[in-house]
């Protein structure tokens, strides 16, 4: 632990938004990247502390949610079953991890107050602590998915070594958002009950339950197509019903929303970090 | 290796919001009822254009009566509050004593909580293991330390906190009126610790109300109140100044 030189400067003057700010900001997070993992366990484990089927319910959750739904959308759509489901997990998979880490990001600082005041942290851990947990939950429920599609019979596809593509853009995506709204609910706790109902009504708004195909021409096509998650859950159902060319605009939405989202909570949260402790 | 702690003009303000989160109608309507906030914000400087030098080989005390801002000083050079005026440049790894147990996860057990209360003091799992058994024996905890850190009484909670702040090898240490925790055993078995510690480390500040602890460890004190520092000096002199002046007033 000895170290060539340890120097800190905590300067009022020089804390404008610069290359160098957001350098710091990703080796400020190599620097305590136990502490980021330990955070991130700790969670989980808290997750299924206690159960007796511990982690395997991150396994069984998703495989009962998808046969249910699958059944009751199949019969209400008269939908062959196996190809209803592809699309139905492959659309709620990715929703319920947006969903999970918006809810869960809003309150990352709020439900941080203890350690925030009393120890000296980088506080962009704790979003990125949030959105590892979530990214963990839905790779293990990704897993027991494909697996069980396999079993009824769903074929391999070469669309599925996009998925980590994917989901390196939807994360990316998320951890913009997550940035700007973890900073947003301190200073409005309110917010995080406007986000939840907010949730509610974008999750209709996404074809998650329903084909895209279902609404077309309706206004609600119309408006699902100024929902940025839209494109998010329909890159997942590309790359997993593997039904289908992949239309290359809707990567390349994705891959422009990234950038946006991520440029504009790095922005909010480099301006804010040092004065959220003044507002818990 | 050349340690030292400056500080330059630094304040550091706080804000207490008779309201401190609105609610969105309340934002509104202050907002639009010209009724600004303003009358329910009460602002006051924890910190007031602080200019401190610390060297190496520094023990500094800090008095000063309640709220004066001794231990927002402390957390100020510490990294958890970010001044609003003023530079601070340290130059060394800060080791705080202050809040003990303050990253504990209660429902982890005790052993997990020295590799996660170590990592936030900044070491790796692989340093925190060489350290373990060091910890589990000076805590005393045995068995204990096996289980959820919730089932702790309040003393084995103090000890193990106390047993993992104090297993490194700090350059400059921040104690926070840390000294009694535990059994009296436990109590004399912490002050040669903390002994120890401030004998080996280069800068040490300590914020304590027992003026006999800042004369017998310090060689330098400080007078702090209402966010500034009236005096600075040799410590006899500061705490006779302290008793004088603040405290019989």
């Amino acid at each position: 632990m000895l170290q060539k030189e340890h120097r800190t400067v905590f300067d009022s003057q020089h804390n404008a938004i610069s290359l160098k700010s957001i350098t710091n900001t990703i080796l400020d997070l190599f620097q305590f990247k136990y502490v980021l993992f330990n955070l991130i366990g700790t969670a989980l484990k808290a997750r299924y502390r206690r159960s007796f089927l511990g982690f395997l319910w991150s396994l069984l959750n998703p495989l009962f949610t998808m046969m249910i739904l699958s059944i009751v959308f199949s019969t209400i759509y008269k939908l062959p079953f196996l190809e209803f489901g592809l699309y139905l997990m492959g659309g709620l998979l990715p929703w319920n991890l947006i969903s999970n880490g918006l809810v869960g990001g809003s309150l990352a600082y709020i439900n941080a107050e203890g350690y925030l005041k009393k120890v000296y942290l980088p506080k962009q851990i704790f979003p990125i602590s949030v959105l590892g947990v979530e990214l963990v939950n839905f790779s293990l429920s990704l897993i027991s998915f494909l697996i069980v599609a396999f079993v009824f019979g769903a074929r391999f596809s070469w669309s599925f070594l996009l998925l980590p593509v994917a989901l390196l853009l939807l994360a990316l995506f998320l951890l913009g958002l997550m940035l700007t709204i973890s900073v947003v609910t301190v200073y409005f706790r309110d917010f995080s009950h406007i986000l939840q109902i907010g949730l509610t009504g974008l999750f209709y708004l996404t074809p998650v339950v329903y084909p895209l195909s279902f609404v077309s021409g309706s206004t609600l096509q119309r408006l699902i197509i100024f929902n940025p998650f839209y494109y998010f859950v329909e890159m997942f159902h590309q790359v997993i019903t593997g039904s289908g060319p992949l239309s290359p605009h809707i990567w390349f939405y994705c891959l422009l929303l990234s950038v946006v989202s991520l440029t504009a909570g790095l922005f909010i949260f480099l301006k804010k970090e040092n004065d959220i402790i003044y507002r818990l | 290796m050349n340690n030292f702690i400056d500080l330059e003009a630094v304040n550091v303000k706080f804000k207490i919001y008779r309201n401190p989160t609105p609610s969105l109608k309340e934002w509104f309507l202050n907002r639009f009822s010209g009724n600004s906030n303003r009358d329910n914000v009460l602002e006051f400087y924890a910190l007031n254009q602080i200019n401190l030098k610390i060297e190496a080989g520094t023990r500094l005390g800090v008095l000063g009566l309640n709220g004066a801002g001794k231990s927002t000083l402390l957390k100020t050079i510490a990294g958890i509050y970010y001044p609003h005026q003023g530079k601070i440049t340290i130059s060394g790894r800060v080791t705080p004593l202050m809040e003990l147990g303050a990253g504990f996860d209660a429902e982890q057990t005790g052993r997990e909580n020295i590799y996660l209360n170590g990592s936030m003091l900044g070491f790796s799992p692989t340093e925190m293991k060489k350290r373990e058994s060091a910890i589990e024996e000076f805590s005393e905890l045995k068995d204990f330390l096996d289980l959820p850190v919730k089932y702790y009484s309040s003393g084995m909670y103090g000890r193990l906190a106390f047993s993992i702040a104090t297993m490194t090898e700090p350059e400059i240490l921040l104690i926070d009126e840390v000294f009694a925790t535990g059994d009296a055993h436990f109590v004399e078995k912490s002050a040669k610790r903390i002994l120890d510690l401030v004998e080996r480390s280069q800068i040490v500040i300590i914020v304590t109300h027992n003026s006999q602890q800042i004369i017998k460890l310090c060689n330098r004190a400080i007078v702090l109140d209402k966010g500034r520092v009236v005096n600075d000096g040799n410590p006899i002199e500061m705490v006779n100044f302290y008793n004088q002046t603040l405290v019989n007033k």
